[in-house]
């Protein structure tokens, strides 16, 4: 190791950090906010996450997701995607948390519906 | 004759393509728990790094490029090549400009480091262009750290590699 590589290290350091408190100041705390389904980069489905809900996700290849909303809490109770990594995740119950899906390009997310101009969506 | 320096620098490239093939292929069986599924460590980055270091960058560019060709035919499919490009493009182009400095101090672990952290900035951004939402960029800070100790790690482990490969390999 050369002695500039420590700049470099200490560069993605605090990098990190300053990414990290970025989507930190962006990402609200409280719950209370709204579930929403993305399907190829599209809404599929919004509802606020305290009402209890079923969605189902499924595109002409076949692919399946099945979201559970329930006491508060969104989770991705089934999926026919090969890595399960969906099925896996931690529930998603405050703002900011998602669950993603890649292999069928789902996504789950859960925002505040009192902060649109920060969490919009892209376009 | 010129012909055997050719040869040697053909067999070198064909086996760190085939070394950097099968790397790519075992890190495929281990997602990582944190992170977006199609997401890798990039190890097989290294591969490209060892040839930077002791070929240049024009054929570390071209293992680099004929591995996700190769990988994409073989078992990654569409949405791993989008992630392997993405990663492997922004990663060769971060360590070859700390490459361009190594004579200013800069060695190979600090080429290797911003490799590995530009590898997984590459793969969020390909992640945000596939689901198009900003919820993708919460995995940034965890995948910027876990890409600067992979880099560091697979850098000290180049830094071994390099100058013996180099004895046998390299052009003389």
């Amino acid at each position: 190791m050369k002695k500039n590589d420590v700049f470099i290290i200490a560069a993605a350091v605090l990098l990190a950090a300053a990414v990290w408190l970025l989507t930190n100041g962006i990402r609200q705390k409280d719950s209370g906010g709204e579930v929403v389904v993305y399907k190829d980069g599209e809404v599929f489905y919004a509802g606020p996450i305290g009402t209890d809900t079923t969605i189902t996700v499924e595109d002409e290849l076949g692919n399946i997701n099945v979201v559970l909303v329930k006491d508060g809490k969104a989770i991705m109770q089934k999926a026919n995607c090969r890595d399960q990594i969906c099925v896996n995740t931690r529930p998603a119950e405050k703002d900011g948390q998602a669950i993603i899906c890649l292999p069928n390009k789902v996504s789950v997310e859960v925002r505040n519906t009192g902060t649109k101009d920060l969490d919009g969506v892209s376009e | 004759m010129m012909d055997h320096k050719k040869v040697k620098q053909m067999i070198f490239l064909a086996v760190m393509t085939s070394a950097a093939i099968i790397i790519h292929f075992i890190e495929s069986l281990f997602p990582l728990p944190f992170a977006l599924p199609g997401i890798k460590l990039g190890l097989s980055n290294t591969v490209s790094l060892i040839v930077l270091y002791i070929y240049g960058p024009v054929p570390a560019f071209a293992v680099l490029v004929i591995r996700v060709i190769l990988t994409a035919f073989l078992y990654a499919g569409l949405s791993g090549v989008i992630f392997s490009l993405a990663g492997g493009l922004l990663s060769f182009s971060a360590a070859v400009l700390i490459w361009r400095l190594r004579d200013k101090g800069y060695g190979i672990v600090g080429a290797s480091t911003a490799g590995g952290v530009f590898h997984n900035i590459g793969q969020i951004l390909a992640a945000y262009v596939v689901l198009r939402t900003d919820a993708v960029f919460f995995y940034l800070p965890v995948l910027i750290l876990s890409g600067a100790i992979t880099g560091i790690v697979t850098g000290i482990l180049a830094g071994i590699l390099v100058p013996r490969l180099k004895n046998i390999y390299g052009p003389s």
